[in-house]
């Protein structure tokens, strides 16, 4: 309705982006021809909300609030009924719920959501001096499973002071050991370095912007760390920056929607890097099946070392291919996997770095197809302009 | 259907077969079977650290239900039993809750012992359990059941047929109570009975189970493994039966096919045969139990499979199948076994880990899409942790030999008997050796092929067509604007706006009954799957043929026919027609009605199919072709759903449904919506003959390009086969997405599932041909039905038309003088406009009365109330000021990709001024606009929406915001996701989106931390954390039991709930979509607050709408139905 106020007419075209009203479309000319104004809008609400007072005045009740729910205003009006519909009862539209008088039937009261008991509130305290003045500050503590989307509430903290930037990167360094809870490092912000021994359940860097998150086995763990899980389902969904590496498996839908994140991970379960636009993410084991079903944009490089990865990846949208030792990606892997080793002591990593030559034939590179025309259109751009300037 | 003690019944809008729930579920086991009191009490810390995964009622002692299953405590029980018991494996213990009536508890206990004795057991003794409830909460008290044990001998009863036996006993008492109507015997309940494993469970917190049960904290209770479940329901009521394990498992997740499940179960019970059982057979009937959850409905099943023979992983492999179809590494005979069994049983389909046990062993199953989280730990002391999650146990880093998660459509397997622990591979791998399955399949399974060609071609007769399509209603706008588009492109139509055209019961036009049947969504309790990125999940394969006694399986059970697309060609139904292989006989049944005797004839005649369907399949036909074929001035079709959906539930009522397949030959079924129907209430193949014949018309009108690009003007029968190839692609795609939109993946699964809700029909209507199927306002009913037919049929047949006239044009997706009412036509859009532009209240006035003129020629629901006068009119200066009635509106949520920056930053200045809130919709919002601008005005949008595809989703934008949505679907298209094409993606939105400009941006159908109702409650809880001031809000698309999930989300700490009508959005979505995917916000509405206000969680939750709110009327509507 709003939508109308300011000039749609109802063309039904919305999703041919030729919406003459420049409503809805994103044609700069048809853009132009838009004519609502905030007023329109203003004076729309404003009728009616002075409609609905004289609604109130009429059926004698004071305020909104007095009539919620109360059916018993409302009766089924018979005079317009036809052949048709004359048997529409609603009887049980109108039906109020017989219950005792102290039950509220609007809202009264708040949601108890239990944030007192964060693990957050403590860090958010250790954080004062980089909060307030971008001083380093380390934080050690423990973890475990209930402890659930630990360093969101200190990244609120951060975005409502310092913004969409946060902090200088490394700023605030939290160890810590242990088994965390979901959502461990969700929308984590700029400037937070995350490090746990231990594993990490569902949801692991959920929306992260920025920082970096740092997730490996104890070192006293008699097993393989890379035959092993490390972290949940559905990991980095929907992350738009920053850094997280992972020394053992990965669930389903590890990158699911990644914009922007960084990630090495050494094995993932089906439906890797779904959806994904940006970002890259890097797999020194294997993957599940329905490999970038959905992957629009960014990258994966994944260590097939099977050579059966085609097998499981979803080809609609994607090519793949092999790296040379002197594409600028090769040693961009390289130095991501050093990173990798020294950030977590992955032993996976270090064979993988002594045999380098030999392990990056077996690298794939996954590219989409979509992306690579942009990328290419974009570079042909930069270059003819690079002309025109130096020409 | 069991009414539950401690749930409502049925009232006003609410059902209590709505409700759902969800949970965390885990055991600890000693894999050699050593058994140790420290398991149990591991058992119950795992329960203790997954408390978070469940939830609390109003009462915060009140929890949903926790449970623990252990080994039968033998020693224990020798001890603290007053009777002798015999050796171990002699004898059957049972858990049972009694109500606290003594008249009727002696009563309930007397017919147990009867029937126990009656198969041979003898009664040992009962043992009063000492419980404690001083510390459960209120709700819980108040229904609290009376526990004992039971403990019987064998008996006569050889060893290896005493779980059978306990079972049959069981059931025949079970059955007797519930008939016999004893006051109070609601509460009877066996919670397990059985010579290995027994149950302590009740409506408690986790951790209040050993407080409940103080014997639970006996050192002397030993056990080698600990099953314990922690439920999360989205009511209040308290249900001691429901708590988890039941008999056999727990299950996290949710079934999404249960109705389709439960009307097949009860068709094939009349082919069940045991040696064991002989004619005791007959009083397993009712299998399964309905009335209590999905889950128990599971185990029903499952404890059916397991007891009549087969193991628990043999039994869980044939219900809930991973996705064999499409797997191209799977051993040849692990092929054969799922292949073997889906002719057999369809698959349970729905987001599930599922862990089962039987005291001998402990199996667990992840679901096909792996779309709920399972993790397990293996230590060098031979235990293994399994949970919904890791770390649910301290256990010192230095322990862990592995750490792994469950693997979607995988299973593993603790033997306790032998010691060993199995993975998928192995397990399958000994099933499938069991027998030779693929070796079975290849000889009796029926292909197409196999059939002998069609013997005579139809030869269609172009010059009839025009009368046809009138008496099945076609219009020159459906055949554009829907047909052309799926022969052309091979998929359904996109449109946008939403819609704004009465629903059929309020229409005065002749409407097809499918137009009354609205498609049913997941929301929050279960995940919509992406068919076209998932699609390995998926399947369009159907079996027809007569089903067998699956209770003692054979090789000649597999003697289908596979059919991998329920769309035929009309030589595929001669095909089938007359076939005459042993066992796939076929005939037709016609279901055409006498046109020239009034509407009473269709009556008349329907009752007269179904006597004529008995009578085939009493006489060996199996394939019964429904055909309405043969439309003259003297007969009538009847609607093909009715007819269908008629014969279906008569055939299963006379338990005859089970020994035939139904095939539809209509010529009134063509869009995708149609065949959705058709499949769900029966059908299992459709043949749209005039559908395909309409196509060939269309290319000699020009209304399809006789040629194309790649053929020549000669092959004109090239394009007719490519056209029909493409239409029968845009169905099967169309059908995808209809199924998964429900979160289901195999048609198998789909067909007969009724997932549907009707709006403007009937009880008597709806009692008879479509039981099962929600209808909540009454309407029409069969007379009103076939009157609409006529009208169809007489325009066709009316002899003083022109016969050279045009098809009706139409006028249901666009506007048009003398046609369908569109709410919003030209002439209110020019009145708003005009009226907002001079700021003239007058002109407001007549606008907004022009709507609710309209709103009463019958466009929407709302229209058809008054207002009823309750109080004397008060002074207009004693009601609230608009400028706190303005505070309550909020502008819907449009993304920036879908509107242009000028609009969106339009109503955001505006809402921000007087107070309102506007709403980023999906795609973020730029940083700049958090600041004001220099004349004040701020162009920040209040709400910040949080969709699937978290576009520009960070912290920065979250605290920014006064109030945080969760879109969960949205009106248009519920279920269903979406896409940003690459050429709206400018420089703009890309930085917002943070993606490159020019690339394809995704919207998944689900939120893929969104596939249950706990996981709703931890989205809540991220994003409160993230931005503690602002509220967190849930927007839900109205559509039956959408109260019930308003009641999760409202346990899941969301501030408030929205209710949209599926009659909004700007976006693009499939056109069938947005006719037929959801109900009108009214209703949604109404269920909402009914259902709050039952479970008291109204208090803590605000209730909003969203749906197409044009004039004051419709807010004070909207108000007194609860928002």
């Amino acid at each position: 309705m709003a939508l109308v106020t300011v000039g749609c007419i109802m063309m039904r075209k919305c999703h041919l982006n030729t919406c003459p009203v420049g409503v809805a479309t994103q044609d700069e000319a048809l853009r132009g021809n838009f004519a609502g104004k905030p007023e329109h809008v203003v004076n729309y609400f404003t009728f009616l909300a002075e409609e609905v007072r004289e609604l109130m005045a009429e059926l004698g009740v004071r305020s909104l609030d007095e009539l919620i729910g109360q059916t018993q205003y409302l009766e089924m009006d018979d005079a317009i009924k036809h052949w048709k519909n004359q048997g529409l009862d609603f009887s049980r539209i109108l039906t109020k719920p017989k219950v005792k008088p102290d039950i509220a039937t609007r809202r009264i009261q708040g949601q108890d959501h239990g944030l007192d008991k964060q693990l957050d509130n403590e860090l958010i305290k250790l954080s004062a001096p980089a909060l307030e003045r971008k001083e380093q500050v380390s934080i050690e503590l423990p973890i475990r499973n209930s402890n659930r989307t630990f360093g969101t509430m200190l990244s609120g903290e951060i975005a409502m002071r310092h913004g969409r930037d946060g902090l200088p990167a490394g700023t605030i360094n939290i160890n810590l050991t242990g088994i965390a809870g979901q959502s461990f490092g969700a929308f984590l912000a700029h400037g937070i370095n995350l490090r746990l021994i231990g594993e990490a359940n569902d949801y692991v860097g959920k929306g992260m912007a920025g920082g970096r998150i740092i997730v490996r086995p104890d070192a006293k763990a008699p097993f393989v760390w890379h035959k092993n899980s490390i972290v949940g389902n559905t990991v980095l969904y929907g992350a738009t920056g920053g850094e997280a590496f992972f020394a053992g498996k990965a669930g389903e839908r590890f990158c699911v929607r990644n914009s922007g994140v960084t990630a090495v991970v050494e094995g993932t379960g089906d439906h890797g890097c779904e959806y994904m636009t940006g970002g890259r993410m890097v797999c020194l084991g294997r993957t599940g099946r329905n490999f970038a079903a959905g992957m629009s944009g960014g990258f994966a490089y994944v260590l097939d070392d099977d050579n059966r990865f085609r097998r499981r990846c979803n080809p609609a949208m994607i090519d793949l291919e092999l790296i040379a030792a002197d594409d600028e990606d090769a040693e961009w892997l390289r130095q991501i996997i050093t990173t990798h080793h020294e950030l977590t002591g992955s032993l996976l990593a270090a064979e993988i770095l002594a045999d380098w030559d030999a392990q990056l034939q077996h690298f794939v590179r996954v590219f989409p197809r979509e992306y690579r025309r942009v990328l290419n259109e974009r570079a042909a751009k930069a270059e003819k302009e690079k002309e025109i300037i130096h020409g | 259907m069991t009414n539950h003690i401690g749930m409502p019944p049925a009232q006003g809008l609410y059902d209590p077969a709505n409700e759902h729930d969800n949970c965390g579920v885990g055991f600890i086991a000693n894999i050699k079977g050593k058994k140790s009191h420290s398991i149990v009490k591991r058992g119950i810390e795992i329960l203790c650290n997954l408390t978070h995964r469940g939830a609390v009622g109003a009462d915060p002692l009140d929890g949903d239900g926790a449970g623990l299953m252990i080994q039968i405590p033998d020693a224990y029980y020798r001890e603290v039993c007053d009777f002798e018991l015999p050796e171990i494996g002699e004898y059957g213990a049972g858990m049972v809750f009694f109500p606290q009536d003594s008249t009727c508890r002696d009563a309930c206990i007397a017919v147990l012992n009867r029937e126990l004795v009656g198969v041979g057991c003898n009664i040992l003794g009962w043992r009063e359990i000492q419980t404690d409830s001083s510390n459960i909460g209120r709700n819980a008290q108040s229904v609290e059941p009376r526990v004992m044990q039971i403990f019987v001998d064998r008996g006569t009863v050889e060893v290896s047929q005493l779980e059978l036996m306990l079972f049959l006993a069981r059931k025949r008492a079970e059955n007797a109570i519930r008939e016999g109507n004893l006051a109070g015997e609601e509460l009877f309940y066996v919670c397990s009975l059985s010579s290995f494993t027994i149950l302590y469970k009740g409506m408690l917190l986790s951790e209040q189970l050993n407080t409940f049960f103080p014997e639970l904290d006996d050192e002397r209770l030993v056990s080698a493994v600990a099953f314990v479940h922690q439920r999360y329901s989205t009511n209040t009521f308290p249900t001691w039966d429901l708590a988890q394990p039941f008999r056999y498992i727990a299950h996290n997740g949710e079934i999404n096919t249960l109705r389709g499940n439960i009307n097949r179960m009860r068709a094939r019970t009349a082919l069940f045969a045991h040696l064991d059982l002989a004619d005791a057979i007959t009083d397993l009937d009712p299998v399964i139990i309905e009335g209590s959850s999905d889950t128990a409905c599971l185990d029903n099943a499952l404890e059916l499979l397991v007891v009549t023979g087969r193991s628990l992983a043999h039994s869980l492999a044939m219900l809930v199948p991973e996705a064999w179809v499409s797997k191209a590494s799977l051993r040849p005979n692990v092929k054969g076994f799922f292949e073997y069994h889906a002719t057999m049983m369809e698959p349970w389909d729905g987001p599930a880990n599922i862990v089962a046990c039987d005291g001998k062993q402990v199996v667990a199953i992840l679901d096909r899409n792996g779309l709920r989280p399972a993790r397990y730990w293996i230590t060098i002391d031979d235990e293994i942790i399994y949970a919904s999650e890791a770390g649910v146990l301290d256990i010192p880093p230095e322990k862990i030999l592995r750490k792994e998660r469950l693997a979607p459509g995988k299973m593993i397997l603790v033997d306790l008997e032998t010691g060993e622990f199995k993975e998928d591979h192995q397990i399958k791998g000994e099933l499938a050796a069991a027998h030779p399955y693929a070796s079975w399949v290849s000889e009796y399974l029926i292909r197409l092929d196999d059939l002998p060609a069609p013997a005579t071609k139809r030869v269609p007769s172009i010059s009839k067509m025009r009368r046809k399509q009138e008496s099945f209603g076609y219009t020159l706008e459906e055949m554009r604007e829907i047909m052309a588009p799926m022969a052309i492109n091979g998929q359904e139509p996109v449109s946008s706006m939403g819609t704004d055209t009465p629903v059929a019961v309020l229409s005065k036009q002749s409407k097809l009954l499918y137009w009354y049947f609205k498609q049913l969504f997941a929301q929050i309790t279960n995940p919509p799957i992406d068919p076209l990125r998932e699609e390995i999940v998926m399947s369009l394969t159907q079996y027809i043929g007569p089903a067998r006694n699956i209770l003692m399986p054979g090789p000649e059970h597999c003697q289908m026919l596979e059919l991998d697309h329920p769309i035929i060609t009309n030589d595929v139904l001669e095909q089938l027609r007359h076939s005459d292989i042993q066992g796939f006989r076929g005939t037709t049944l016609s279901i055409l009605f006498d046109a020239n005797q009034g509407p009473e004839a269709l009556e008349k005649r329907l009752k007269a199919l179904f006597v004529e369907a008995e009578a085939e399949v009493d006489a060996g036909r199996t394939i019964l072709v429904l055909s309405d074929r043969g439309v003259n001035a003297e007969k009538a079709p009847i609607p093909t759903l009715l007819a269908l959906s008629g014969i279906n539930h008569h055939l299963i009522r006379v338990g005859k449904r089970s020994q035939c397949s139904l095939i539809v030959e209509t010529g009134e079924a063509r869009e995708v919506h149609h065949f959705a129907l058709l499949l769900g209430y029966g059908a299992t193949a459709i043949n749209p003959y005039l559908a395909l014949q309409t196509l060939e018309a269309m290319i000699n009108q020009g209304m399809l390009p006789s040629q194309d690009g790649n053929t020549h003007a000669d092959e004109e029968t090239d394009v007719l086969h490519q056209y029909t190839k493409n239409y029968i692609k845009a169905i099967g795609k169309g059908l995808l997405k209809v199924f998964s939109k429900m979160g289901i993946s195999t048609l198998q699964s789909y067909c007969s599932a009724q997932i549907f809700e009707i709006v403007g029909l009937n009880k008597d209507f709806t009692d008879k041909y479509f039981p099962g199927t929600a209808s909540r306002i009454g309407g029409a009913g069969l007379l009103e039905i076939a009157t609409e037919s006529l009208m169809r049929h007489q325009l066709a047949f009316a002899e003083r038309i022109d016969p050279n006239r045009n098809l009706n044009r139409g006028s249901e997706y666009s506007w048009r003088r003398e046609g369908e009412l569109h709410l919003m036509n030209p002439e209110v859009i020019a009145l708003l406009q005009h009226a907002v532009r001079s700021g003239s209240r007058d002109e407001y006035d007549q606008f907004s009365q022009q709507v609710n003129n309209h709103s009463e020629q019958l466009c929407t629901l709302r229209g058809l109330f008054k207002f009823k006068e309750q109080n004397q009119p008060v002074p207009l200066d004693e009601v609230e000021p608009v400028s706190a009635i303005v505070k309550r509106f909020c502008t819907g949520a449009m993304s920036l990709g879908s509107i242009s920056t000028e609009a969106h930053e339009t109503l955001a200045i505006a809402m921000n001024r007087i107070g309102g809130k506007s709403n980023t919709g999906e795609g973020g919002e730029d940083p700049r606009r958090y600041t004001p601008d220099a004349n004040g005005d701020l162009r920040r949008s209040a709400i910040k929406q949080v969709a699937s595809g978290r576009f520009g989703v960070t912290p920065h934008y979250l605290v920014n915001a006064d109030e945080l949505q969760i879109k969960i679907a949205q009106g248009a298209k519920p279920g269903e996701g979406g896409q940003l094409p690459g050429h709206k993606v400018s420089e703009y939105i890309g930085e917002l989106r943070y993606s490159v400009p020019g690339v394809t941006l995704i919207s998944p159908p689900p939120h893929h931390d969104i596939y249950s109702i706990e996981d709703l409650a931890q989205l809540i809880f991220d994003l409160k954390n993230c931005n503690p001031k602002a509220d967190i809000t849930v927007k839900l698309v109205s559509e039956v039991g959408v109260g019930t999930i308003a009641a999760g989300v409202s346990k899941g700490h969301a501030e408030r709930v929205i209710i949209a009508g599926f009659d909004g959005g700007t976006g693009a979505s499939p056109t069938s979509s947005i006719k037929h995917a959801g109900i009108p916000w009214e209703i949604g509405l109404a269920e909402t607050q009914q259902t709050l206000v039952l479970n008291d969680l109204r208090g803590r939750i605000i209730v909003q709408t969203d749906g197409q709110l044009r004039t004051g009327r419709d807010v004070i509507i909207a108000a007194l139905l609860g928002a």
